[in-house]
């Protein structure tokens, strides 16, 4: 993710915003997440432990004040570093502003799908569909045997919550990138 | 004039590229049609909300990965701090649910669905 600059969302928005590169990155993040499916039951079953989840302790709101807790933690971690490398750490107004706006979206995408806003699941249903598409004897693992995941890879790929969202992130950042794209055109113009 | 002064002079004077916003909100809409005539307007919430995140993210260049970098290389925790944030806005008890089920048994949501 760091060599590409993205994660499954910075991939998106920036194949949305007419990036080339990322259009590889893309498509080899497709291909890594059904490789992934069919590995998840093999890394399952290394076992692990579950996660220590606060609600479970301390009630909903108990929980919540927890995370919150927490998260102030890694902010004031976050701070120190800063600085003691004499770096800066007060975001800026976009970057406070896109913060709250994508958390409020997520919350919207939560209550429209019943389920966490995700990305990469997308990428394995696409991943999925494709390769069954190609005919090449692709066998669904486990996971993509199962409920959720079996219903996305036989429906359309407009069944699934994450490929959904998805689909329409890039299009965001398509119909997003068109004032930069003025801006692009009009500087190539003067020159 | 400089390329700055150019680049600035520009930026003034751009417009919205309109072909390429009008094809971008076509191109939601037939999705959002297509779902409507499914009958799942959950669906077509979703494409919408999905378009609402990519203009978001791309116009405040919002980025979890090149945050963690900043902080990790240059010590520059603004990013960091914005990704918190919105982890703040948004904790939800279903997710530790879902997130736990995933981990422990490959997954309830995955076993139950995602719509």
């Amino acid at each position: 993710m760091q060599l590409a600059n993205g994660c499954g969302s910075g991939t998106l928005y920036t194949v949305g915003g007419g990036s080339g590169r990322m259009l590889i990155t893309l498509a080899f993040f497709i291909a890594g997440s059904v490789i992934g499916s069919l590995q998840l039951p093999a890394f399952l079953r290394l076992g692990g432990i579950d996660p220590v989840l606060a609600s479970n302790y301390l009630g909903p709101w108990g929980g919540l004040a927890a995370t919150w807790l927490s998260l102030g933690l890694a902010a004031l971690a976050g701070v120190a570093i800063a600085k003691r490398r004499a770096a800066s750490f007060a975001p800026s107004r976009r970057m406070v502003l896109g913060a709250i706006l994508i958390g409020l979206l997520s919350i919207a995408v939560f209550a429209a799908g019943h389920h966490p806003w995700s990305v990469t699941f997308g990428f394995t249903v696409w991943g999925a569909k494709i390769a069954s598409l190609l005919g090449r004897g692709f066998v669904p693992g486990r996971i993509l045997a199962m409920g959720g995941p079996k219903r996305a890879l036989g429906d359309s790929i407009l069944s699934d919550t994450s490929s959904l969202t998805d689909l329409g992130m890039i299009l965001g950042a398509h119909g997003g990138d068109c004032r930069q794209r003025a801006v692009r055109r009009a500087i190539r113009g003067r020159r | 004039m400089s390329s700055v002064a150019e680049s600035l002079v520009a930026r003034a004077r751009a417009r919205l590229d309109w072909p390429f916003l009008i094809a971008s909100v076509l191109a939601l809409a037939v999705l959002v049609a297509l779902v409507l005539v499914d009958g799942q307007p959950a669906a077509a919430a979703l494409l919408a909300f999905g378009f609402a995140l990519g203009a978001v993210f791309l116009k405040t260049e919002f980025s979890f990965t090149a945050s963690w970098r900043r902080l990790i290389v240059r010590g520059q925790a603004d990013g960091f701090l914005g990704g918190l944030l919105l982890i703040a806005i948004a904790p939800r008890r279903r997710s530790f649910q879902s997130r736990r089920s995933s981990l422990a048994s490959a997954g309830r949501s995955l076993r139950s669905g995602r719509r």
